[in-house]
């Protein structure tokens, strides 16, 4: 990514759906998100403090689309550094009373701070119309990013999704949490904030659990339910081995998926491109079967690559030392 | 026009009123000249003895924030047995007949029963009084709906085969059923809010009555039926009364009336400001 990006990433940021994520349609927060990703790739591994975040973008290749921007997708060192990261953990509680001869399981949600301090993925948007290899590019990119320079992340990667919303679009979930405690809706809500983090409203929510069987049958269904927009990412991190049973956001109710980096599909398959090329199993015709990225963090790139003789040409590109792993498309393609 | 009447210490229980909450204790009957039982009260010196006794406390949590403008006042309850230890007036019953008579036997037994309790050595700072919360009108209770069922597997029996099944001993059983942790009101159905506190119109005549014998809210609701919990000083007890006769006197003289409420327990619906 880079500063002449802004304007691209603005015209995304204003394609995604409104509401609950973490790109949003704002020219001044954009340009500072830039400039610390560009900060972040920049600052060497003994300098970091893990207040980075980085941003990629996915760009069409070709020359009659001139470099089009299709997509982007970002992380976060450490999440709520310096501060909290909220999220409900799922608990169940089991009442039982021999008097009455009853047992009870009960849902509740507790406010934690399980995951504070691991890397988060956030900011994933990609123009309907890219196909799915594109998807898995740039989500999976990030993870071949993070396995390469994993001392400056967290072993635990989490990644939050957006809620289930309504015809009108107003979340069941926090209507019926959070907006009892703040009176308005949570976009407003966060406008109220000023931009602090989101720590600073999760601190004005009740601090003891919350039993969903209080909550209306709406915001009950909307728990850890995905807005159909996060569908493709959501569904590439749990190909990858991630777990959304958990967590959900506290806001909007989305599920959170939570994975461990060293355990993760594309990590654990990656290797050399070197090695790659040496064997014939994955040069299916045509078909992009590797998605390979540059070892170096300045400057870091990715690309899908198809068979045999590109893969020489991607270890040109890249560089002798890019590192690999096979696509994981969707069985009907 | 008054009744005449004398009271009766008795350790059996009279067969019209409600079983006391625990066993041991005495009861105090109001009888009239004909003999017949006008009134009737259960003094117990210690409760939580014979089991374990569940209210909720209903307690306040701010959420503030001064620099954006937001100050939320929220109710909540706390599962708890706070009423362990003090001396209870329970199985509360009163014959049918005018308000002003009502009024003169309620507050003849409360006198007697606090003067009873103030006697004794005993460690208990305070008496409690519960009294059943409020029913619809098709007898249902708001604050079992909106809470309790919940926590109840689908098909339990209902409030009232329970304590036709357990007795007082139902609510007992109840509090191991019931959320341990805090329990924000705000979450609550309206009607369950609104009864939180809310005595059974069949009691008003002791909701009337208990203030003028110095009982106060005591910020705590039974666990069944959010019904209100009253509380006086034990020792203090006979100056509160004391004052609380004159009052109750003058009160007769004038007109009982027959829905005069403690001060709520809580604000029904959280204080938005």
């Amino acid at each position: 990514m880079a500063a002449s990006d802004l304007d691209a990433l603005q015209t995304l940021a204003a394609a995604a759906a409104p509401g609950i994520g973490s790109l949003r349609n704002d020219r001044a927060g954009l340009r500072r998100r830039i400039e610390q990703s560009l900060q972040g790739f920049a600052t060497d591994d003994e300098d970091t403090s893990s207040e980075e975040s980085y941003l990629f973008v996915l760009q069409q290749s070709g020359a009659e689309t001139g470099g089009r921007l299709l997509g982007c997708a970002g992380i976060t060192a450490r999440a709520g550094f310096g501060s909290r990261f909220y999220s409900y953990r799922n608990e169940f509680v089991v009442a039982s009373s021999q008097g009455l001869g009853l047992t009870h399981r009960t849902h509740t949600l507790h406010l934690s701070h399980d995951l504070t301090g691991s890397t988060l993925l956030t900011a994933f948007y990609i123009v309907p119309e890219a196909p799915p290899a594109a998807a898995q590019l740039l989500s999976r990119g990030r993870l071949l990013f993070l396995a390469l320079h994993a001392q400056r992340f967290s072993e635990r990667i989490v990644a939050e999704f957006p809620g289930l919303l309504d015809a009108d679009g107003a979340s069941p979930f926090w209507d019926a949490v959070g907006r009892r405690f703040f009176g308005m809706d949570y976009p407003q809500a966060e406008a109220l904030a000023g931009g602090r983090s989101k720590a600073f409203i999760a601190d004005l929510m009740p601090q003891s659990p919350l039993y969903v069987p209080l909550l209306p049958e709406g915001a009950q269904r909307a728990i850890g339910q995905l807005h159909p927009d996060g569908l493709v990412p959501f569904q590439i991190l749990l190909d990858e081995g991630f777990d959304a049973d958990s967590y959900i956001d506290i806001f909007d109710g989305g599920p959170t998926a939570e994975g461990r980096l060293q355990a993760l599909h594309s990590v654990r398959a990656a290797r050399p491109l070197s090695e790659w090329a040496r064997l014939a199993s994955i040069t299916a015709g045509g078909t992009p079967a590797l998605l390979a990225c540059t070892r170096q963090r300045d400057g870091f790139c990715a690309r899908l690559i198809a068979a045999a003789p590109p893969i020489a040409d991607a270890i040109k590109a890249l560089g002798a030392d890019a590192s690999a792993t096979p696509l994981l498309l969707p069985e009907a393609e | 026009m008054t009744d005449t009447f004398t009271l009766m210490r008795t350790l059996e229980a009279p067969a019209q009123a409600p079983p006391a909450q625990e066993p041991g204790g005495w009861w105090l009957c109001a009888l009239g000249a004909d003999g017949s039982l006008r009134g009737a009260v259960h003094c117990l010196a210690e409760q939580g003895r014979s089991r374990a006794r569940c209210s909720f406390h209903v307690g306040r949590v701010v959420h503030s924030a001064p620099e954006l403008g937001l100050h939320q006042v929220q109710t909540t309850l706390q599962l708890g047995h706070d009423t362990t230890g003090e001396a209870e007036l329970s199985g509360l019953w009163l014959a049918p007949c005018s308000a002003v008579a009502a009024a003169e036997v309620c507050d003849a037994l409360l006198k007697a029963a606090l003067a009873s309790l103030a006697e004794l050595h005993a460690p208990a700072s305070w008496v409690t009084v519960e009294l059943p919360g409020w029913q619809d009108a098709a007898g249902r209770s708001p604050f079992w709906d909106g809470l309790v069922r919940h926590f109840l597997p689908a098909g339990s029996a209902s409030r009232t085969q329970g304590l036709l099944r357990h007795g007082p001993a139902f609510s007992t059983h109840l509090g191991t059923m019931l959320p341990r942790q805090l329990i924000h009101v705000a979450f609550l159905s309206t009607a369950a809010r609104q009864a939180l506190g809310q005595c059974a119109a069949s009691h008003a005549p002791w909701l009337a009555a208990l203030p003028r014998a110095g009982f106060a809210d005591w910020r705590h609701c039974r666990i069944d039926d959010g019904g209100p919990l009253l509380a006086v000083p034990r020792r203090g007890a006979n100056a509160a009364h004391a004052a609380g006769v004159a009052h109750a006197t003058n009160a007769t003289n004038a007109a009982h009336p027959a829905h005069a409420a403690v001060a709520p327990a809580t604000p029904a619906a959280p204080d938005q400001r």
